[in-house]
């Protein structure tokens, strides 16, 4: 314990480190965010056709004689006009479903998926997604309180995570942190509206597909019950707080089997490839030490002796010693070893501990080793490999 | 995201981010380039998400992602440890503090003085699984629980690496003679 202490306070000595971004730099990515917004308030096409207009003016009548705003607006809030479309579009869902949790009024007032439906560009890690769904959610305090505005300290104390989960899908795998989702909020006349998208989930359909509403930062395992074998998911009653779950009432047509089993199937390729790396990096780990203590002759044999960086090793009062290289472009190492450590049993002949670096390019790679020879001098040396 | 959400992102957590860009590149061009993408990423996002709760989290989660699926562009350039950063920081602002030194003998802060050099190699040379908590952890202090959310992994999961990561370390450093200390 008292090591564990110990190296616990070396370590916050030695990282604690603060470093601070160039002026420029930041000045740089404030400048190409202007560029980006200017593009993307470029791309704003609302081009309906007057018929579509007319009968979406009266699907957003019946919405505007219900307490919150319709979707629409709720997408134009946010100036994505495009979107706002789509929610007034054939293949978007009214739902206007409220139920009451925790002291809040949660309502459901629609949903709609696409490709393309969006103004605004959604990124994955390399990749550009297109096909997504949306749904607009409506938080309000029960009691008439007005929910604290997004410019208000308070906003943001009681979080609230908006999900859809997929009937049969274990739903901390499959959620909105997992779909590459997102979301945005805002608060008008008391009432928080969310607005989340997330990759596609119509593909599920014919599974069955929920919206979860809790109070929790991410998907939480106490709020819902998942039934491992049904493939049901309840919120959970003992939980206390929010914990609402909608069922979305999403065309089975829209299903799309062969999608979905692509989509899964690459989902659990990643967390394999996620647990596969873990398992690579702690072999990787075992091999270096089992190298270091396999042959080290026929190792640096493979490699060529940087002649240069050949130096003697001589014991400080510790026993200690520290072997230095420093390259002709500046680079170098500087590494502090402990001889009596690393050549124990070792009469002559290379020490098996020796230091792995990396190259500047990704196919160089040096090895110091340390050999001690017959009559007792012992050198630091550093060979280089392709 | 409008520029003065954006200024403000920038100037409230620009620090810490790029403290934890330079600790996962050791190289300032990528610690900048990851830096920038990073600031991008989250506004391209519009993201909204954590950004009034905690935007820092929401960033430093957007930065892991990045580093994570981009290894090779951020493939260690920094070959064999930069010669000024082993001999001119690691005793300085960035090495022992004054109060734990005060009391040892010059040819002892010598040592210390490699020692985190060794410590900061070492560190490095864990895998992402390990490094990146002790970086949340010791780097920006963070709490366990905001590194479970920010790695979307559970808090004991944290404990759990953090333990493995020092027991790594140790063995590590006692090779360099840490148990000496």
């Amino acid at each position: 314990m008292k090591e564990d202490k110990q190296i616990n306070m070396l370590l916050k000595q030695v990282l604690s480190v603060t470093k601070e971004p160039d002026d420029l730099l930041n000045q740089t990515i404030i400048s190409k965010a202007k560029e980006r917004n200017a593009m993307s308030k470029k791309k704003r096409m609302p081009m309906v056709a007057a018929a579509a207009l007319t009968i979406l003016a009266l699907s957003g009548t019946a919405l505007a004689a219900s307490r919150f705003l319709g979707t629409e607006k709720v997408a134009e809030k946010f100036e994505d006009y495009k979107l706002a479309d789509a929610f007034k579009g054939k293949d978007a869902v009214s739902i206007n479903k409220t139920v009451q949790s925790d002291q809040y009024d949660i309502t459901l007032l629609g949903i709609v998926s696409g490709t393309e439906i969006s103004d605004y560009i959604a990124t994955g890690d390399e990749e550009i997604l297109s096909d997504r769904t949306y749904a607009v959610v409506a938080i309000a305090n029960t009691d008439g309180t007005p929910m604290p505005s997004t410019s208000d300290e308070n906003y943001g104390q009681e979080p609230f995570f908006v999900s859809p989960l997929i009937k049969g899908l274990k739903p901390w795998q499959y959620n909105i942190a997992t779909m590459n989702g997102g979301y945005q909020d805002f608060v008008e006349d008391g009432i928080l509206y969310r607005l989340m998208e997330c990759n596609n989930v119509e593909m599920f359909a014919d599974r069955g597909i929920y919206l979860c509403v809790s109070d929790t930062t991410f998907y939480s395992v106490d709020a819902y019950d998942y039934d491992e074998l049904t493939g049901e998911i309840t919120p959970n009653s003992e939980y206390e707080g929010i914990n609402v779950l909608f069922d979305l009432p999403i065309d089975i047509s829209k299903a799309n089997r062969e999608k979905a089993d692509v989509y899964i199937s690459e989902m659990e390729t990643e967390e394999d490839e996620d647990s596969k790396e873990d398992e690579i990096n702690e072999s990787v780990d075992a091999s270096a030490l089992k190298n270091a203590e396999g042959d080290v002759e026929e190792r640096v044999a493979a490699g060529t002796l940087l002649k240069d960086s050949v130096m003697e090793l001589t014991a400080d009062v510790d026993g200690a010693a520290t072997y230095t290289y420093e390259a002709k472009d500046g680079s170098g190492v500087n590494l502090y070893v402990i001889l009596e450590d690393i050549f124990a049993g070792i009469e002559e002949g290379f020490s098996p501990q020796t230091v792995e670096i990396n190259g500047d390019e990704e196919s160089v790679q040096y090895i110091v080793a340390y050999r001690k020879d017959a009559d007792g001098k012992m050198y630091g040396m550093m060979y280089q490999f392709q | 995201m409008n520029t003065r959400e954006i200024s403000e992102l920038v100037e409230m957590h620009g620090n810490a981010i790029y403290t934890f860009c330079c600790s996962l590149t050791h190289n300032k061009i990528e610690a900048d380039d990851l830096y920038q993408e990073t600031f991008l990423k989250a506004i391209e996002r519009k993201g909204k998400m954590h950004q009034n709760e905690n935007p820092k989290s929401y960033l430093l989660a957007i930065a892991i992602g990045i580093w994570k699926n981009s290894r090779r562009k951020y493939a260690r350039r920094q070959r064999i440890a930069p010669m000024e950063s082993l001999n001119e920081n690691s005793g300085g602002e960035n090495g022992l503090s004054m109060e734990l030194t005060k009391s040892i003998t010059t040819e002892d802060r010598m040592i210390n003085k490699e020692m985190c050099q060794i410590v900061r190699y070492e560190v490095e040379q864990l895998s992402d699984k390990l490094k990146i908590p002790l970086y949340l952890y010791y780097t920006l202090e963070l709490p366990v629980e905001n590194i479970a959310k920010i790695m979307k992994i559970p808090t004991g999961t944290v404990k759990s690496r953090l333990f493995k990561a020092r027991k790594e370390l140790k063995v590590k450093l006692e090779e360099h003679g840490y148990e000496r200390r």
